[in-house]
């Protein structure tokens, strides 16, 4: 190319551009970009492994019969209502047979994204599979939802629910994404004998009749989505068109909101929400989070956190409001110094009577035979770093004052889940989370059972018949009796120490309103306008 | 016509007064010989009268262009660059390289060569070419036959004069062998110490003492070697060799460099392995052990070598003192006192002082570095010991100093010698009967006095007429 | 090379030493004492370069470091060192199979990015300081095998080795005994000129998280906890390790280079 033709093809680019640019800046109301640390990795909504952003592809792209109300919490930001209950591809439902069964009636408009209309069968068949495959499975079993057999297809537009018994989990989990509605007509065309439930092709491809169509995607680094303009399921979103892109340097997304290059940035590192906040020219909204954690977790079959006596000593060392302020700079809601070992309220979690006091640490160490002190290991996961790393040297030099000399170890991302499965870590900390508020859930899940997400490996027979009665009991005050009596039992036996209630970080560019938080914590495009 | 006149040169490196209150005049036409050992001050005046260095004292003065031809010509001439480039760089254009080259006796077509390529004697030529190119009055050359075989010493002296007679120049030629200027200078100035002693010609100058090897009665055979060889490829550097000496006795080897000598010292101290041949020394085949494990042979202290260039052979680490007594420790496992009477013992013979002891190889001079190689070289007591150019970085007055004390040492330990050199005096001097040596084989051979008068070989003659006349030969 | 440059440099590294030395008895403030009340303050009178997230003394900390620092480097160039050297002459002197498989095996390892190759090696060997020191002398090998089998290989003819060997030395007494002590100026050269990589090379290494575990201090830990917060404005937390890590360097450096000015005049620099 020689020096006119370059000229020449300049100057095109330029006038091209220049026409370009009003158009562009109109299209500005209309389009979202959001950057996270990580990207979805699978587009199917009942398959294994997928990750946490993939939530919010699923929330995104596919409809589920139910969905969370919405309650405002900040001036024009929204948190889900985990009590309410509204239609998304269901236009009303009702509970029927003393509440053993529940009736849905499909809306009669709504179409997938390759224009079939969404039927019963579609509903059926989307949770005959959704109990079929582990995850999902797993899941929805929490709700009493375990049988292809519970799922009866009336007619196009009716579609019930049967349980053995009348389960006040059944409901929220249909609004979970382990409950979306697939396009069952083009899964099924892709079945094999070997894969029924289409799994390899779902993985990579979307076959739903959510807000949203997935236009590009670069898997780890970039997802397009474009509106799909005869979504009937709800108000139909503002948002033409929202980018995901990835990138993993916190510091990095939050130059980029600044400069204006980004519109909502997620997973903020805690020391720069402050800075951040100062700044006028981005909007950050802190949403308080109750059915997340932080904790610090014992194996309790293992020696010598094998004996409560030791547990609670370590309880009472804790350097509490040094790792709060340390580590996530005061955001959240402390869980420590609590007002008794007798609960007073029954929701969970709340504050552990535990505080900093070396001597009642010292005198329980003594009881225990251990006033010598032990040596012990203490792990984190390198992924968590920013917030785990600040808490492991804290509690290596807390314990260091009652004569436990920790060693601290650092697993990789990727053997931590593993090493966690085999319960081969005495001493750690993490975050986990529950998708309902429901104590007994939390119990169910973080008390009990010899999965990882038994955090501190707790076996107790009494526990376990609270909780066996807990599940099913429709009594409010009996109900909030049991829960108390289980967090008595925790609060004295302390599997793990629970450290604070992380708060949820968002950071936006001003025009952006209707954020709404959802329990998966990704962005959920259909509210979100863009005040011009 | 005077062509340069120096008048109470003085010239200082800081506090050293390399020259001292020198006063001589050249004229056209005459050879002037700058005569004295190394550090006399001789290389400093001639760089005084090229104006690349400043006097800090005296007058220089003179008319016409003066060019000096330096020491170790390859070293001088550019590496990367033909030599033919390097003449027209100073002739101003390439049109007369051809005819420079010819002149000091090159084929034209060598203009393309670079200095690598070319035999020491070929770059001196160069040297005087590049020297010639600038149309000097004055030729200052400086040691020119330094590195060269006697031969090529007598063609490059015999050119300077050639081309000097020609163009009407006057020559200063510097040396530290008296014998050579007195054979080719009209006047000779003797330095030492940076002062001139006196200006003398060459008639006036004392005859050199002539010793004369004692016949040495015959003992019986320490060394016989059979059909030595040793093929590097295709070329044999070493072509079969045949040889004896015997006990106490002193066997000269004389021959040019390249003719193979040095390959055969080195496998005879076995330091390589022959190719062929047979080596046989006090009845045992030392052949048979291989080069790399000699060092631990039974008969490692009887034979023994003084290595060639003395300054090359000292570990830089060692004082004189360790490097006498590491192989006393090693082959005769002599540590403690008698270690250390022995060594003095050894330093004694050599008429080094016991000042020296501690000194590192630096801090020695050329003749006490030469003296520490020949006890060290002693020191497991040896029969026989190759010596290897021992004189050859010497001064005449050093030389005549080696000389004796390895005659001395011969007759008092009874030690047999094999004598390498290219000086034919030094032989002479030293040993009973001479081998000569030629492109890896022995041309002739016999008792020194026989061969040198009535030489049967052409090559041995060749060698001979190449002497500088200055020291005659006497029966 | 000027000479104050040189004396500078010999100063810095003295002052160095001295630090590795005394450094840990006369810092104002223990290292690892954590004050979160006092987190990420600037520098000031008290906290001379400011504290990090833990309210832990950066000062403290960095001059604390500089023991580990120095430690790690200086036993990984003597490791490689020592063992380069030896190879490498044995192979000059020897050459044969000996030299080829070596040659090899150094070509091979040339062949990569040698602080990928650090990396690969600490992950391989296990997480630990005791593996840096390993790797970083691993991949500074190739660099002295070749020296010294360069240098042996000029000398190994000189007119003492053929003396020593005349009186009775073995080979590996010539190489040990007379090559090697022979090559040692200029290996001490190479050794200064060595540790300013070194140093940079575990640096480097913890700051990617492998090596040294926290609370260790160590200027490429400190570097990588103070990374994060430049962008927020807390500048003071990396700052001060990277210029403790880049003055080490380049003391180490100008050392390297005013010694190999003493020893050989010939090869100046400027």
């Amino acid at each position: 190319m020689d020096r006119r033709d370059f000229l020449m093809r300049g100057a095109g680019v330029a006038a091209s551009l220049g026409f370009a640019a009003p158009s562009l800046a109109q299209g500005r109301a209309e389009t979202l970009r959001v950057l996270a640390e990580s990207a979805a990795n699978s587009r199917d909504p009942h398959g294994d492994g997928v990750n946490v952003p993939s939530l919010g592809t699923f929330t995104n792209v596919y409809d589920r019969l139910v969905n969370f109300d919405r309650s405002e919490v900040l001036p024009s930001v929204y948190r889900y209502d985990y009590s309410r209950l509204i239609g998304e591809l269901a236009e009303r439902f009702e509970e029927a047979n003393d509440g053993k069964s529940l009736v849905f009636h499909l809306r009669r408009d709504a179409t997938f994204h390759d224009g079939r209309p969404v039927t019963a069968e579609d509903v059926k068949w989307s949770l005959d599979r959704a109990v079929s495959l582990p995850a999902s499975k797993r899941q929805l079993a929490t709700g009493s939802m375990t049988d292809p057999a519970q799922f009866v297809a009336v007619d196009r537009h009716t579609f019930r629910i049967d349980c053995p018994r009348k389960d006040r989990y059944t409901l929220p989990n249909l609004a979970l994404t382990q409950a979306s509605i697939i396009n069952a007509e083009e899964a099924r065309r892709r079945a094999t004998a070997a894969d029924p439930w289409a799994t390899e092709w779902l993985r990579n491809n979307a076959a739903g009749g959510g807000a949203y169509r997935i236009e590009g995607w670069t898997a780890g680094q970039q997802i397009v989505y474009g509106r799909f303009d005869q979504w009937k399921s709800g108000l139909l979103p503002k948002i033409r068109r929202a980018v995901l892109q990835v990138v993993p340097a916190a510091t990095a997304r939050v130059a980029s909101l600044q400069k204006g290059d980004a519109d909502i940035v997620l997973q903020l590192p805690p020391k720069d929400i402050d800075a951040i906040a100062t700044d006028g020219r981005v909007r950050v909204a802190s949403i308080p989070v109750v059915t997340s954690f932080r904790f610090i977790a014992f194996n309790t079959q293992t020696k010598p956190f094998d004996d409560v006596r030791v547990r609670q000593a370590i309880a009472y060392a804790l350097p509490y409001q040094g790792m709060f302020d340390g580590a996530v700079f005061g955001h959240g809601t402390p869980l420590f110094g609590g007002p008794s070992f007798t609960p007073a309220a029954a929701d969970f979690p709340q504050a552990m009577p535990y505080h900093l006091s070396l001597e009642k640490a010292r005198t329980l160490l003594a009881e225990a035979g251990l006033d010598q002190g032990f040596q012990t290991t203490f792990s984190y996961n390198a992924g968590d770093a920013t917030i785990a790393e600040p808490v492991a040297l804290l509690v290596q030099e807390g314990l260091a004052a009652i004569g436990i000399k920790v060693e601290i170890e650092k697993v990789t991302a990727a053997q931590w889940a593993t090493r966690l499965t085999e319960k081969k870590v005495p001493f750690y900390v993490e975050s986990s989370a529950a998708w309902f508020n429901d104590p007994d859930y939390f119990f169910r899940i973080f008390f009990q059972g010899d999965w990882r997400w038994n955090f501190g490996s707790f076996v107790n027979a009494d526990l376990a018949a609270i909780l066996d009665k807990a599940r099913w009991e429709t009594d409010r005050a009996t109900y909030d009796r049991l829960m108390r009596e289980a967090i008595a039992i925790v609060f004295r036996e302390v599997p793990v120490a629970l450290l604070w209630l992380p708060s949820f970080e968002v950071a936006m560019q001003p025009d952006v309103t209707n954020f709404t938080y959802y329990i998966h914590g990704q962005v959920d495009f259909r509210p979100i306008t863009r005040i011009a | 016509m005077t062509l340069a006149e120096v008048s109470g040169l003085g010239v200082s490196f800081g506090r050293i007064r390399a020259v001292d209150d020198v006063s001589f005049t050249v004229a056209a036409g005459e050879m002037l010989g700058l005569v004295g050992a190394s550090g006399s001050g001789k290389s400093v005046t001639a760089l005084a009268l090229m104006g690349l260095v400043k006097p800090d004292r005296g007058t220089i003065t003179g008319q016409g262009r003066r060019a000096i031809v330096f020491q170790n010509a390859r070293r001088a001439l550019n590496p990367t660059r033909t030599i033919g480039r390097q003449l027209a760089d100073v002739l101003g254009s390439p049109v007369r390289v051809g005819d420079m080259l010819r002149r000091v006796g090159l084929s034209p077509d060598r203009a393309d060569a670079y200095p690598f390529e070319l035999s020491g004697g070929m770059c001196q030529r160069v040297m005087i070419a590049l020297a010639l190119a600038t149309d000097p009055a004055l030729l200052i050359a400086d040691e020119p036959t330094t590195g060269l075989d006697t031969t090529v010493q007598a063609t490059i002296l015999d050119l300077i004069a050639d081309l000097a007679r020609e163009r009407g120049m006057g020559t200063i030629l510097i040396t530290h062998d008296l014998a050579l200027a007195a054979q080719r200078c009209d006047r000779i100035a003797l330095l030492e110490g940076g002062r001139l002693v006196r200006i003398v010609l060459p008639g006036d100058l004392p005859p050199r003492p002539v010793a004369s090897p004692q016949a040495a009665a015959p003992g019986s055979t320490l060394l016989r070697v059979d059909g030595l060889a040793k093929h590097y490829g295709k070329l044999r550097a070493v072509d079969g060799v045949d040889l004896v000496v015997r006990e106490g006795e002193a066997l000269g080897l004389v021959g040019e460099s390249g003719c193979g000598k040095s390959t055969l010292a080195a496998m005879l101290a076995r330091l390589i392995d022959p190719t062929a041949g047979r080596i046989e020394f006090a009845g045992e085949d030392i052949a048979a052990v291989p080069a790399r494990r000699a060092a631990a042979a039974a008969w490692r202290g009887r034979l023994q070598m003084v290595v060639q260039d003395a300054g090359d052979s000292l570990d830089p680490r060692l004082t004189a003192a360790e490097a006498v007594a590491a192989p006393l420790r090693r082959l005769c496992r002599l540590s403690g006192a008698a270690l250390h009477a022995r060594v003095a013992e050894l330093f004694d013979r050599v008429h080094l002082p016991r000042a020296l002891h501690d000194r590192l190889p630096y801090q020695l001079s050329g003749g006490q570095q030469a003296r520490v190689g020949i006890a060290r070289a002693l020191a497991p007591g040896p029969g026989f010991v190759i010596l290897d150019e021992p004189t050859a970085a010497l001064d005449a007055a050093l030389q005549d100093a080696i000389m004796r004390l390895l005659d001395d040492l011969r007759r008092d330990l009874g030690v047999a010698y094999l004598l390498i050199s290219h000086d034919l005096d030094v032989i002479r001097q030293l040993c009973g009967r001479v081998m000569v040596m030629q492109a890896g084989r022995i041309v002739e051979a016999g008792p020194v006095a026989e061969v040198f008068a009535r030489p049967a070989h052409p090559h041995t003659a060749g060698l001979i007429a190449a002497i500088p006349q200055g020291r005659a030969l006497r029966p | 090379m000027t000479r104050p440059l040189g004396i500078a440099a010999l100063l810095a590294i003295g002052l160095l030493i001295l630090l590795a030395l005394i450094g840990p008895a006369i810092v104002p403030h223990d290292p690892l004492a954590t004050r979160v009340a006092s987190g990420l303050q600037p520098p000031s009178a008290v906290h001379w370069f400011g504290t990090d997230q833990l309210g832990r003394d950066i000062f403290s900390r960095v001059v604390v470091a500089t023991r580990l620092d120095l430690a790690i480097a200086a036993s990984a160039v003597c490791l490689s060192l020592v063992t380069g050297a030896a190879i490498g002459a044995a192979c000059g002197y020897f050459g044969g199979v000996l030299d080829r498989w070596a040659g090899r095996v150094v070509d091979m390892l040339m062949a990569f990015p040698l602080f990928v190759v650090a990396m690969a090696l600490v992950v391989a060997l296990g997480n630990s300081v005791a593996n840096i020191v390993y790797a970083t002398a691993i991949i500074n090998l190739p660099f002295y095998i070749r020296f010294a089998r360069a240098e042996v290989a000029v000398r190994r003819d000189a007119g003492y080795v053929q003396a020593a060997r005349l009186g009775g030395a073995g080979p590996w007494r010539i190489v040990f005994g007379t090559l090697l002590p022979n090559l040692a100026p200029s290996l001490a050269v190479q050794m200064s000129l060595n540790l300013g990589w070194a140093i940079l090379n575990a640096a480097g290494l913890s700051f990617i998280g492998l090596g040294v575990r926290p609370p260790a201090a160590e200027w490429g830990v400190l570097t990588a906890e103070g990374a994060p917060f430049l962008i927020s404005g807390q500048w003071w937390v990396a700052v001060f390790p990277g210029l403790a890590l880049m003055g080490a360097v380049f003391a180490f450096n100008l050392a390297g280079d005013a010694l190999r000015d003493l020893l050989d005049p010939r090869r100046r620099t400027t």
